[in-house]
């Protein structure tokens, strides 16, 4: 069954106000930046009413900035904020610091604290250990509204068989809905990496809901012959949509280089004040995808013009060509 | 003791942030697996394989096992720069869960916005955590690395605000409270084993375990060090010179690693100054 859906209806039937969102990816890698754009685009057309949404986690990168800068977030948990050597979140950094346009509640956990909590709902299981949450401020809750200092987040143990090892229980997380994006899916939802999985695989076991955002769809022949390749089974996933360079600025390893330019005029834009500008050229002007690949401009070819691109050779055949598809949006 | 250090001539030939990376390269021994952090700590493990030593593994969190740089130097852990000829490809919980907490990195980089006299690392707020003045990235994968890495390295530029008495959050853990604090909370991995600065490396005393001042650069002294730290940082009693970057290794780092000269500031004028400095924008 064809689970293809064009990328407003996935956000309009996805995406709900006061519910949590991860999106999948690396600071710099396969963030379903297009998806953050459209809950946007949609809350802008007034057909979606989000004002408080809850981002569970993943690295906070680009598509959590969009949001956060247009004052849609109320909390947060974050393993990292930023861009890695392409500098710091500003827009995140603004709403933290000065409550630019509003202030966000952050619960930091580390990469792999994260991803345990993930795991742990992935297994539908109340908590985890962990030796990581031992030591340390991390344990302190953010999201609280007892103040920030007046219970631990973790619950320290030592190991009740005796070992005499101490761990920290943490708490498990399903996200509502679960974003990811991946170079290549079939109509069923069968989804392939190409480069490092990161945690987005964990990720998508962890959601309630999935939708992935896929560069390509590819052949149902390509789950059949290498089945080995499927990261995230069809189970797992309730809808796919295409959209070409859906993870730019960031990167997607195989097809695409990250856009380190944009990435800083963006912190920038921040800085100068200018968000609502950048929104407004960035996020609210194309119509389509055609429109909003041009409007990336003759960086898209630079940016395809990747040394990961040797990762999709074995695969291009499988790729479907864009007409065969029957939808796209308008 | 001999007198050592001082020649600030010496930074119109390179800057101390390339000091520091070159000295940070030096710390890897061929053949074995470093994990890289992200930020300036891309910077060490990249010269150090494209200089002496090429048998390393690299490892990054985001997965990446095996790969070198090809091209530019690479913008982060996940970017594709990384991922062109890499030897295998696997998950963060790999890198972090089953690597870090079973000693399989010999060596581990990591960057700090604050860190303490036991090695304990902030780079999550400067200021009340709930109200921050700076709101830096968080732990990442540096709390696990720290946790479970068999020996990690700090990264950090050297002044009062960076090297503290006292963090403002604690993200990542050192040698905790020193002594054997850190064996008897049960952390599988060994702690910090330097800070490299841009002015000097510090070394845990083996049974206080307290950083003190081992290498000052051939710039610095003793006592601009000093004046640098904000504890009392005690001295070696057999501090050592570190030899200035060779042109092989300056010549890597301008012309394949930063370019720009974004990280290490080469194409801009160093101030040649001894007193403390303003606090960067953002460190990590």
């Amino acid at each position: 069954m064809s689970k293809i859906l064009p990328i407003d209806q996935a956000v309009l039937k996805y995406v709900h106000d006061r519910e949590s969102i991860a999106f999948a990816g690396m600071p710099l890698m396969r963030k379903p930046v297009v998806f953050a754009r459209e809950i946007l685009r949609q809350r802008k057309a007034g057909k979606l009413k989000v004002n408080d949404l809850f981002l569970a986690g993943g690295t906070i990168s680009f598509g959590s900035a969009l949001l956060v800068g247009a004052g849609v977030v109320d909390s947060m948990i974050s393993q990292f904020i930023g861009f890695e050597r392409a500098g710091l979140n500003y827009v995140v950094k603004r709403s933290i610091e000065e409550g630019i346009p509003r202030r966000i509640r952050v619960e930091d956990e580390s990469n792999l604290t994260f991803n345990l909590r993930c795991l742990a709902g992935s297994l539908n299981l109340p908590f985890i250990p962990s030796i990581s949450g031992v030591w340390g401020d991390l344990n302190t809750p953010g999201l609280s509204t007892h103040g920030a200092h007046e219970y631990r987040k973790y619950i320290q143990l030592e190991d009740p068989f005796g070992t005499g090892r101490h761990v920290a229980l943490i708490q498990s997380v399903k996200p509502d809905l679960t974003v990811i994006e991946a170079p290549m899916a079939d109509e069923n939802g069968n989804t392939f990496f190409l480069g490092a999985v990161g945690h987005d695989d964990l990720l998508s076991r962890a959601g309630r809901h999935v939708v992935v955002v896929a560069d390509h769809i590819v052949s149902g022949e390509l789950s059949r012959r290498f089945p080995n390749m499927v990261a995230v089974p069809s189970i797992g996933v309730d809808a796919v949509v295409q959209w070409p360079l859906a993870a730019w600025p960031t990167c997607c390893p195989a097809l695409y280089d990250p856009d380190i330019p944009h990435i800083k005029l963006f912190n920038e834009s921040a800085r100068k004040d200018e968000f609502e500008d950048y929104l407004d050229w960035f996020v609210y002007s194309y119509k389509d995808p055609d429109d909003y690949l041009h409007m990336i401009g003759p960086d898209v070819e630079k940016l395809s013009k990747t040394q990961s691109a040797s990762l999709i050779e074995p695969f291009r055949k499988y790729l479907l060509k864009e007409e065969s598809l029957e939808v796209r949006v308008k | 003791m001999m007198q050592i250090g001082g020649r600030t001539e010496l930074l119109k030939k390179f800057t101390p942030m390339e000091m520091m990376v070159v000295e940070a390269s030096r710390l890897i021994h061929d053949n074995t697996t470093v994990f890289v952090g992200v930020g300036l700590s891309l910077l060490p493990s990249q010269l150090a394989q494209r200089t002496r030593t090429p048998g390393i593994v690299q490892v990054f969190e985001s997965g990446i096992i095996g790969a070198s740089a090809t091209g530019r130097a690479p913008w982060g852990v996940d970017d594709t720069a990384l991922q062109a000829n890499a030897t295998a490809f696997c998950d963060l919980m790999s890198a972090l869960g089953w690597m870090a907490m079973n000693n399989k990195f010999d060596l581990c980089f990591l960057g700090a916005a604050q860190v303490d006299k036991y090695g304990n690392v902030n780079s999550t707020v400067i200021g009340d955590y709930a109200r921050p003045r700076s709101r830096l990235p968080g732990s990442g994968g540096a709390h696990d690395v720290a946790a479970g890495g068999q020996r990690y390295v700090v990264l950090v530029r050297h002044d009062k605000l960076h090297l503290v008495e006292r963090l403002d959050y604690r993200t990542s853990p050192g040698f905790i409270i020193g002594g054997v604090s850190r064996e008897e909370l049960g952390l599988p991995g060994g702690g910090p084993s330097a800070i490299v600065t841009d002015l000097g490396s510090l070394t845990p005393d083996p049974k206080t375990r307290e950083f003190i001042l081992s290498r000052v650069h051939p710039y610095s002294t003793i006592t601009d060090i000093r004046n640098n730290t904000g504890w009392d940082l005690k001295v070696s009693d057999r501090v050592e010179e570190s030899l200035p970057p060779t042109d092989e290794e300056l010549n890597v780092l301008r012309n394949e690693l930063d370019v720009e000269g974004e990280f290490t500031g080469w194409k801009k004028p160093t101030p040649e100054t001894s007193t403390p400095r303003h606090p960067p924008a953002g460190v990590h």
